[in-house]
Formats: C-alpha cells, sequence, structure tokens
C-alpha cells in the first residue's frame, strides 16, 4: 500500500503515528536514559563474632556436636589405649585426608628455584670435598706446568749458552722469566683458593638450610600424600572409654565449664550475700588491720548449703580471728539458701565448692 | 581468575540507556529494531484511520437511516445523495436505485429479472463497502503475529553475537554477558511493543467490521424487500 506522505484530514493516522512515536522515543531517552544500578553484590563472608569470655569457654570436644555436655569429653567411637583424634566413622580401614603443607614448606618450595642454580644438585659437602681435590689437583699442575717452564727455560738457556756468546744475558732473561711465571702461579692458586673458599662456604649455608627443611618435612606426611588416591576414609577416633556423644568444642579446647568472668560475678555476687547476712564483731570493724576469714562454702543446686562452712585459714596470733571466723560461718549458715542466678545452673560443677573472704572491712 | 582483578583490568563500560542499548547493538538487531519501530507506526497509522474512518461510517449510517424512515420519498432522496460519491448505506442504496431506475428508464421495460439483478448490485455494494472497512486491517493481523518472532529473531542474532564475544574473550563474568544480552533483548522488548496493540486492535476492528458488515446487509435486505414489492405491484398494474 502506498503510505499519503501528505497529511490528509480524514485519514491522520500515518503523521499522527509518526509524531507519537517519536515523542515516545524521546520522552523514554530523556526519561530512562539511566538505569538505576542493583546494589552492589558483594561476596558475603560468613563471619561468627567470639568475645573473649566465649574464647576462654571453649571445652574439650568435637566441632559438629550439638550442644556442650555437663562433662565435656571428645567422641570415642573405639576403646584403644592410644588416644587418637579422627574423623567420625565406622569404616573397615583408616584412609587418611591429604595433609596439609605447613607454611614454611611453601617458603621451602619458592626458594627451590635459587637451589636448583646451585651447581652441584648432589649433596653439597661431597661437592664442596671433590672442588677442594679439584682445586689442589690444579694448583699442582699449575705449579708442576711452572716448573716444566722453567727447567725447559734452563735448559734452553744451557744449551744457548754454550752454542751462543751471549747465553749468559739470555739465561738471566729466561730465570726472571721462570720467577715471573712461578709467581703468576702462585698468585693464580691464591685467587681459586679464595674463590673456593666462598663457594664452600655458600654451599654449606645451602645445606644447612636444606637439611633444616628436610627436618621439618614429615616423611610420613609423603607417604600419606603417595597412598592418597582413595577417598577419606575413617575408622573413627580411640580413646580409653567409648563416647558416641561428643560435647561441642573443639579438640583444642581445655576451658573450664564457667568462664573465669562469669565466675568471678558469681562470686561476687555470693559474696555480697553473705555479706549482707553478716555481723562481724564490732572491734573488728574498728580495728586498723582486722583478720580475714577464708571460709569455704559447698553449695546445693537450690543455693542452700551441703555442708557446713569451714575456715581454711587459721591466725590465731590474732585474737579478734575466732570471732570473725565464727561471725562469718554463722553468717553462711543464716544466708542458706543463697540465690543463685539461673543462669549459672548449667555450671553447678562450677560452684558447687566456693572460697569466700570474709573480711570486716568490706561491710 | 580472581573477579576484582577482572573487573579491574576491564572495566568495560557500557552505556545502558536506551540510545546506547541501540547503538551497540549487532547489525542485524538494528536492522531488526528499526523494521520493528516502523511497523510500529505503520500498524498505529492504520488504528488510528480504522477507528476515525468507523466511527465517521457509523454516523453516516445512523444519519441515512433517520432520513431514509423519515417518509422521504425514495425519488428525491436517489437525487441528493447521487450527486456526490457516496459510502456505506447511502452507497447501497445508490446502487440499487439506480439499478431501479435504468430497469423503468429503458425503452423496453424489463421487470422480469429486477428483482435478482436488484439483490446481484445490493450484494456486489455491500462486498464492496466492507472490503473498504477491511481493507489493511490483515497488516495489523501479520505485525501482530509476527511481531515477537521478528523479535525473537534479533534477539537471538545478539545472544549468539554476545556469546560468541564471551567465548572470544574468556570471560565469563555476568557484567560481561549481561550487556550483551541487555542488547539482545532490547529487541524482543520492541518486538512486543509493536505486536500487543496491533493485537488488540485487529480483534477490535475486526469485530467493529462484523457489526458494520451485518448492518448494511439487514438494511439491503430490507431494501431490497421494499423494491420487489414495488415491483410486483408495477406488474400487476402492467397485466
Amino acid at each position: 500500500m502506498a503510505l499519503k506522505l501528505k497529511f490528509n484530514s480524514s485519514e491522520p493516522g500515518f503523521w499522527v503515528s509518526g509524531v507519537g512515536h517519536v515523542l515516545l522515543i524521546a520522552g523514554a531517552l530523556i526519561g530512562l536514559s539511566s538505569f538505576h544500578k542493583l546494589p552492589e553484590a558483594e561476596e558475603g563472608i560468613p563471619v561468627e563474632v567470639i568475645t573473649d569470655n566465649q574464647l576462654s569457654q571453649i571445652t574439650k570436644g568435637d566441632k559438629t556436636a550439638k550442644e556442650v555436655q555437663p562433662t565435656p569429653k571428645p567422641r570415642v567411637e573405639r576403646v584403644a589405649d592410644k588416644v587418637e583424634e579422627r574423623d567420625p566413622g565406622e569404616d573397615k580401614r583408616d584412609t587418611p585426608a591429604p595433609p596439609k603443607r605447613p607454611d614454611d614448606m611453601k617458603v621451602a618450595d619458592k626458594e627451590e628455584p635459587v637451589a636448583s642454580q646451585a651447581p652441584p644438585p648432589t649433596p653439597p659437602s661431597k661437592p664442596a670435598e671433590v672442588k677442594a681435590e679439584e682445586e689442589r689437583k690444579l694448583i699442582e699442575k699449575a705449579e708442576a706446568e711452572a716448573l716444566e717452564q722453567a727447567k725447559a727455560a734452563a735448559a734452553k738457556a744451557k744449551a744457548e749458552a754454550e752454542a751462543q756468546a751471549k747465553a749468559k744475558a739470555e739465561a738471566e732473561a729466561k730465570a726472571k722469566a721462570k720467577a715471573e711465571a712461578e709467581a703468576k702461579a702462585k698468585a693464580d692458586a691464591e685467587a681459586k683458593r679464595i674463590a673456593d673458599a666462598k663457594a664452600k662456604a655458600e654451599a654449606e649455608a645451602k645445606a644447612r638450610k636444606e637439611a633444616e627443611l628436610a627436618k621439618k618435612l614429615d616423611l610420613s606426611d609423603i607417604r600419606k600424600m603417595l597412598d592418597n588416591k582413595e577417598k577419606n576414609q575413617s575408622s573413627g577416633s580411640t580413646g580409653a572409654e567409648v563416647n558416641k556423644a561428643p560435647s561441642l568444642g573443639t579438640q583444642t579446647g581445655t576451658a573450664a565449664k564457667l568462664s573465669p568472668s562469669m565466675l568471678d560475678a558469681l562470686k561476687g555476687d555470693i559474696s555480697q550475700q553473705l555479706h549482707n547476712c553478716w555481723n562481724p564483731p564490732v572491734a573488728s570493724q574498728t580495728a586498723a588491720n582486722p583478720p580475714v576469714a577464708t571460709v569455704r562454702i559447698r553449695l546445693n543446686q537450690d543455693g542452700s548449703l551441703s555442708d557446713d562452712p569451714a575456715v581454711l585459714n587459721n591466725n590465731s596470733a590474732d585474737t579478734l580471728f575466732r570471732s570473725v571466723a565464727d561471725s562469718a560461718i554463722r553468717a553462711a549458715r543464716k544466708c542458706s539458701p543463697l540465690k543463685i542466678n539461673a543462669r549459672y545452673m548449667p555450671y553447678y560443677e562450677d560452684w558447687k565448692s566456693l572460697v569466700i573472704n570474709f573480711d570486716p572491712r568490706d561491710v | 581468575m580472581n573477579p576484582v582483578d577482572v573487573a579491574q583490568a576491564a572495566p568495560v563500560a557500557h552505556d545502558m540507556s536506551l540510545f546506547g542499548l541501540f547503538w551497540q547493538a549487532h547489525f542485524v538487531v538494528k536492522l531488526v529494531m528499526i523494521g520493528l519501530l516502523a511497523a510500529s507506526v505503520w500498524c498505529w497509522a492504520i488504528i488510528i484511520d480504522k477507528t476515525l474512518l468507523f466511527a465517521r461510517t457509523k454516523r453516516a449510517m445512523d444519519r441515512f437511516e433517520d432520513v431514509f424512515w423519515s417518509g422521504q420519498s425514495l425519488e428525491e432522496l436517489f437525487r441528493s445523495l447521487q450527486s456526490r460519491p457516496a459510502t456505506g448505506l447511502a452507497a447501497v442504496f445508490v446502487a440499487a436505485m439506480r439499478e431501479w431506475k435504468r430497469s423503468f428508464e429503458g425503452s423496453g421495460r424489463s421487470f422480469q429479472s429486477l428483482a435478482q439483478r436488484i439483490d446481484k448490485v445490493l450484494d456486489v455494494t455491500i462486498q464492496r463497502e466492507v472490503e473498504r472497512l477491511d481493507s489493511r486491517l490483515m497488516i495489523l493481523a501479520s505485525i501482530g503475529s509476527a511481531g515477537p518472532y521478528i523479535g525473537l529473531f534479533g534477539t537471538v542474532v545478539g545472544i549468539m553475537n554476545s556469546f560468541t564475544a564471551i567465548a572470544a574473550s574468556k570471560n565469563t563474568s555476568l557484567a560481561v554477558v549481561a550487556p550483551g544480552i541487555a542488547e539482545a533483548l532490547f529487541a524482543t522488548a520492541i518486538g512486543l511493543f509493536a505486536a500487543i496493540p496491533a493485537v488488540l486492535a485487529y480483534n477490535k476492528l475486526q469485530s467493529e467490521v462484523g457489526k458494520l458488515q451485518s448492518r448494511l446487509e439487514g438494511f439491503a435486505d430490507e431494501f431490497s424487500a421494499i423494491l420487489s414489492r414495488q415491483i410486483d405491484e408495477r406488474i400487476a398494474l402492467a397485466a
């Protein structure tokens, strides 16, 4: 069909549509000139923040275990005299995972090209010896050559002296030449000896380094690496007694259950309660340096005393001590049951026996 | 390769504006885009023209029917319409009346098959009118059905192109892949932009044509009934 390019009022479609599209495109160019950016996608690294407190609470156990057991113990799947910590598993035999290279091994790897540049790849002490011997031979050769030259010169000089009239002068010249040759040979030998000593020292240093690296390298690691064509298998860890429910923790963790700071807080709390119950003798309150009673109290889970409190120190020299100690024990009995915050309940083992100082100055 | 290194090594600044998308596209994709844009212009031209034409035709039909059924004599109406080119119902009426007149004005009065002749003339006129209304609607149908495919063709060519570029640059980071694919998809977007109004308008206009056609046919039937009654009366008078 032929588009009518002249404007026709009864069929204005082409012009209206054309103008409309031009306007639309212009609008889109202005309005959609820039697409909004998606937020910068940064790869997330899972980071867990643990406090000093938590770090000090890491107990002995297994990383994959569900929860911390009352008595933190590592997982043990078989009973054996030797304690071995391995991946959990019930396989028939052990196929260890490829051992990791320690960091200093990598460093040694990097320096390898330098080592390979060194002329003797054979054990370094031997080449040094060989070199020394070679050196000696070279010196001897040089000396022998010098001697031969000298001899030949002497013979020639004699012959010439006999043959010609100016023999003496020439003989003198020859002798001089001989002396010179000798000196030169000696100087050469000296230079060579110095260079050799240097090379030897270098070789020795290298050998020492290599020996050091070799010491670090565990040969069993190499064997493991060579054997390591199969999937990692484990027959399970061993220990004195089987423990199928390991505690949550790490193989190296050794912390007590209650962290030191929590223990301090609990002790402070209990000591505060006891001091509130305590009526120290009036004399001790006014004394300049009153005696301090150290009392061991044993507690039940509900905070009540499980045993009579006992005074641990004995300062019979001080006349006030007896009364202070007695009053402390009375206070401990009076305060029973002590209020223990619920958050310390899981750690009963850690606070079932506490040592509290009763200091009259604190009241 | 570390993605950070790649990002630093190849700071390919891609212009992601609409014009940038068009300009950086492959030659074939550009052609497709231009073609689709032209198709969109054309299809909207047709839509506007047809909408106006149908509105005008409908108004003309209403007016004609008012006049026709107002009791005005057919002879007078014919005389007033004869002078100018008629469309729609008027065209049907004028064609039938012309045939009628011709049959009476000749020397030999040919009544015998006048009714049949008038029917034929009516049919032909209706067909011509419908054709006039219907013309160019097929273009809309074509754009509506082919537009997405043409756009898809552009997209496939664009994506092929960008994938070969990726293979050459040996870098599969999304930042390298994305601009090419965005360019390619732009072709499909334009295809859909042209096709969707075309399909909707085609369906709408087609149903309008159907309505107008049935209206024409209805009028033609009525008019032919009137004329055949007249013919029968004349035959009876003549006999």
